[in-house]
């Protein structure tokens, strides 16, 4: 089933959280909605949950309409960052907690929680309570109540931002290899553009209550079309059409038309090649390595540029050096 | 994922320790006096008499060591009987109070009914009145010649078990409310979230997750007021009646009839169910070390009118119940006759009890001195503390926190078996304020020293560390940096021990002899001697002197943390 949104309107008090959305959540698909906090992409999750109102506009899940279905009836199913296991319950109550509600057959949910268990590789914590749990064991076990009652729709609210950065990883790629083997249509908030590109489908990149930009990871880190996009998602070079005609005139073609400040070149740093030439208009400001990359900041015709290379550049800060930039590397955002 | 209340540091290998910091010699010396003189004074005026009356309690009359004590309970018709009706009183207040204690915290904690502050208000009204005023109140309302029975022309009877309920009711209520909404307090708005969207009623909601959340708030409740209850003497001696219970019948053996071993053995046998309450706190607080996390959200109550319109009228029922009893007693301390001829008059502010308003006076006096022993005591302990080997605070931390788990009539008898020996030098302090402003102390010493370390916690050791190394002396340090921090602690604990002094009952009633008698005991006295509406306008005075202690508490902390913000 696919999940319509239709000019949704969210308003707080008269500020404007989400200004008429739309969105189509297809079977099978992941959608990450990504932006800062307070673009209202955790608003949008809660209102599809069903545990927010909203002012006008439409939900539809398979063509029904779900304006008048309360959360408890929708069956989709939640993870919030905070775990929020029920901290009364052992791991098994927790996850049969949803096919209890439903008045499932004690042996069904018995069988079921050891089906989960096994999904979640944690089969011997079964007994244990949330407290003497690791928050990725938690954040498994949470993932494993939202599945028992096998959702027709997965709600992630920033699942793994509380996580460390290495349990972050694996917790990672468990999900999205249990997405794509359920299918279960999923719709993930996050504010991490790492695991936006990493997890979806399709990423809908969010600003002030608007959706700025809907596509793939690739389209939208190879070709934004806002400067908001474009900055979100990793670090680029935004250079203004001015400078462009004078510097590098070979990227104009690309450029939709209109006023002189109505868009801007976005160059992503590896895509600007530097090679160490005597008489180079370029000179390295300075230098800085990141282990797998290795970072420039150049003046080159004026500006400065950030590029951004794999391998050693071969120069150090004061050198000079020769910059191109290949004309398909640039995308054009609105300013 | 449980943590230690007091981390230890980590263990360093010998050879590569490094050398010990010495400390300044006087700051060594002030702060080993600072838990020195704290601990000396709770050995002495806690441990020694818990101890003496563990002797005194297995101690036979024809000298010898048994249980013989433990035997004569069983066996002496009248506190067997006391026995059977305190249990009874005590459990069906028990029953009541968590009911009803349940009730008001969900309400005030989980619906969006009006009023709150007010049913917070009211409920905090007994708190600040002796026990008794609330059975000299029923009295008024409901007894023979109460408000009620001569409106509705026949005589209602109140004394006994029923007075006794709903008097205890009124007292122990506003405790297990504040504990139970401690526990509802803990909870995540997630948890809500979660059930909500897997398809969970409000009523599998209520019955799944929130009631089990709080078992051990229920249960911790449920203990504190079964002990209040069973160790309380004013409502006992006000509206008790014939119906005897334990608190009265010690209370009779051991002043009346100097059967001390009985009393003691009673004392012994009545900590137990607080070192049961104080055992099930410690696994609560445990347990919740896990759920309790740094991101949860507060539910967020929404209007459900099913819910909320019954709550909202029980709640305030039960708030205006106590209101009213409480006023009552205000209002017949100015009548003539209450409730033939309500005139008004303050010819029952002249009391004909022998000392007048000494007792007062006296209760002043010793309130003040519990407040500020008790508040210097406590400061130097937690500062102290501060500076000591894990081991040894986590020791005195345990030891501090022991007197919550002694009831005040336990520890108002053990006084007696300690100080009340002639020949033994502690003999001296034997019927001086002094003695009772201890005894008030150590009452409430868990409370206090709880509150002291929570206030200390805010004091920034960096900002301690910077004024050392800028030269400052100890006191120097302590004057700019810890002592500004902690005002509002101080105040705040030395206020709550002046207010709990004023008007606790349990423990000083063995104490008081008749140069040194208090305000409560007063009201109790003017009570049993008839004097109902002096005993009303003495509650009054009470009320009202305790009153303007929580006024001058606010005032002063409104001033300290206004200083504060310039």
């Amino acid at each position: 089933m696919d999940l319509q949104i239709k000019n949704l309107l969210k308003t707080f008090d008269g500020f404007v959280a989400l200004d008429r959305i739309n969105l189509t959540v297809e079977e099978r698909e992941f959608v990450c909605l990504l932006g800062p906090s307070g673009c209202g992409k955790t608003t949008l999750l809660r209102i599809v949950a069903g545990l927010m109102p909203y002012d006008t506009g439409e939900l539809r899940m398979g063509g029904r309409d779900l304006g008048a279905v309360p959360a408890r009836d929708r069956g989709f199913g939640i993870v919030f960052q905070s775990y929020s296991l029920f901290p009364n319950m052992t791991v098994a109550e927790n996850i049969g907690y949803g096919l209890k509600i439903r008045k499932a057959p004690g042996d069904r949910i018995a069988a079921r929680v050891k089906e989960l268990l096994e999904l979640i590789k944690l089969p011997q914590l079964a007994d244990r309570y949330p407290w003497q749990l690791s928050g990725g064991q938690q954040q498994r076990v949470a993932l494993a109540r939202a599945l028992a009652v096998d959702p027709s729709l997965i709600l992630l609210d920033e699942p793994l931002s509380a996580l460390d950065a290495r349990v972050r990883a694996d917790l990672r790629a468990e999900i999205r290899d249990v997405q794509r083997r359920l299918g279960i249509p999923t719709i993930m908030v996050t504010h991490d553009q790492e695991e936006a590109l990493t997890l979806a489908d399709k990423v809908v990149c969010m600003n002030h209550g608007l959706i700025e930009q809907v596509g793939t990871p690739q389209d939208l880190y190879l070709r934004p079309r806002t400067r908001f996009v474009a900055d979100f998602m990793g670090s680029s070079n935004l250079l203004p059409t001015g400078w462009v005609r004078d510097a590098m005139p070979h990227l104009l073609p690309g450029r939709p038309d209109g006023a002189e400040n109505a868009y801007e070149a976005c160059v992503r740093p590896e895509r600007i090649a530097v090679a160490p030439a005597a008489d180079g208009e370029g000179r390295v400001i300075d230098l800085t390595f990141l282990g797998n990359i290795r970072r420039l900041r150049l003046s080159w015709r004026g500006r400065e540029l950030l590029a951004e290379t794999h391998q050693d550049p071969g120069v150090g800060p004061g050198a000079t050096v020769d910059v191109s930039v290949a004309a398909e590397a640039c995308a054009w955002v609105r300013a | 994922m449980t943590m230690p209340a007091l981390t230890l540091p980590g263990k360093t290998p010998n050879a590569a320790r490094p050398r010990r910091l010495r400390r300044p010699l006087d700051e060594r010396l002030l702060y080993g006096a600072c838990v020195l003189v704290p601990v000396v004074a709770l050995v002495l005026f806690f441990l020694l008499p818990l101890g003496t009356i563990v002797w005194r309690s297995v101690l036979e009359e024809e000298g010898g060591v048994g249980l013989a004590n433990y035997l004569a309970l069983f066996q002496t018709p009248g506190i067997l009987r006391a026995v059977g009706n305190s249990l009874l009183v005590g459990g069906a207040t028990t029953v009541v109070c968590l009911l009803l204690g349940f009730m008001v915290a969900y309400a005030v904690q989980r619906t969006r009914i009006p009023g709150k502050r007010f049913v917070a208000a009211a409920l905090s009204l007994p708190l600040l009145a002796p026990s008794l005023v609330l059975g000299l109140g029923l009295i008024f309302l409901l007894g023979r010649n109460g408000l009620v029975s001569n409106l509705i022309g026949t005589r209602l009877n109140i004394y006994g078990f029923p007075g006794l309920l709903i008097a205890n009711v009124l007292y122990a209520l506003p405790q297990a409310v504040l504990i139970i909404q401690a526990a509802l307090r803990q909870s995540d708005a997630r948890y809500y979230d979660a059930a909500e969207v897997m398809g969970a009623t409000r009523l599998q909601q209520f019955f799944g997750i929130t009631l089990p959340n709080v078992r051990f708030g229920l249960l911790s409740a449920g203990f504190v007021v079964f002990t209040v209850t069973i160790t309380d003497f004013g409502n006992a001696v006000t509206i008790g009646g014939d119906f005897s219970v334990l608190a009265t019948e010690i209370y009779n053996q051991v002043t009346g009839q100097m059967r001390f071993g009985i009393g003691a053995a009673v004392g012994i046998l009545l900590l137990l169910p607080t070192g049961i309450a104080v055992y099930i706190e410690r696994v609560a607080a445990q347990r919740q070390f896990g759920t309790a996390s740094e991101s949860a959200l507060p539910p967020v109550p929404d209007y459900v009118p099913v819910r909320d319109i019954p709550l909202f009228l029980a709640s305030m029922t039960l708030a205006l119940s106590i209101v009213a009893v409480v006023a009552t007693v205000v209002f017949a301390s100015f009548v003539r006759l209450w409730p033939y001829r309500l005139d008004l008059t303050l010819k029952h502010y002249s009391i004909t009890l022998s000392g007048g308003y000494d007792p007062l006076w006296t209760s002043l006096a010793v309130s003040a001195g519990a407040a500020a022993i008790g508040t210097a005591l406590l400061f130097a302990l937690v500062l102290g503390l501060r500076r000591m080997p894990p081991g040894v605070a986590k020791a005195v931390y345990l030891l501090a926190v022991l007197p919550v788990g002694v009831p005040g009539l336990v520890l108002g008898l053990s006084y007696i078996f300690a100080f009340n020996l002639a020949g033994t030098p502690l003999h001296m302090l034997y019927g001086t304020v002094l003695l009772l402003a201890l005894c008030n102390f150590y009452h409430y010493h868990t409370q206090g020293f709880l509150t002291m370390v929570t206030g200390m916690r805010a004091v920034p050791p960096a900002l301690e560390e910077a004024a050392s190394c800028l030269g400052g002396g100890v006191l120097r340090v302590l004057g700019d940096v810890v002592v500004p921090v902690m005002v509002p602690t101080l105040l705040s604990v030395f206020f709550f021990l002046f207010m709990r002094s004023m008007v606790t009952l349990s423990a000083i009633i063995f104490l008081v002899t008749p140069s040194t008698n208090l305000a409560a005991v007063t009201v109790m006295r003017l009570d049993e001697a008839g004097f109902v509406s002096q005993a009303a306008a003495f509650s009054t005075c009470i009320m009202a002197a305790v009153a303007a202690a929580a006024l001058a508490m606010r005032g002063a902390l409104a001033l300290a943390t206004r200083r504060k913000a310039a």
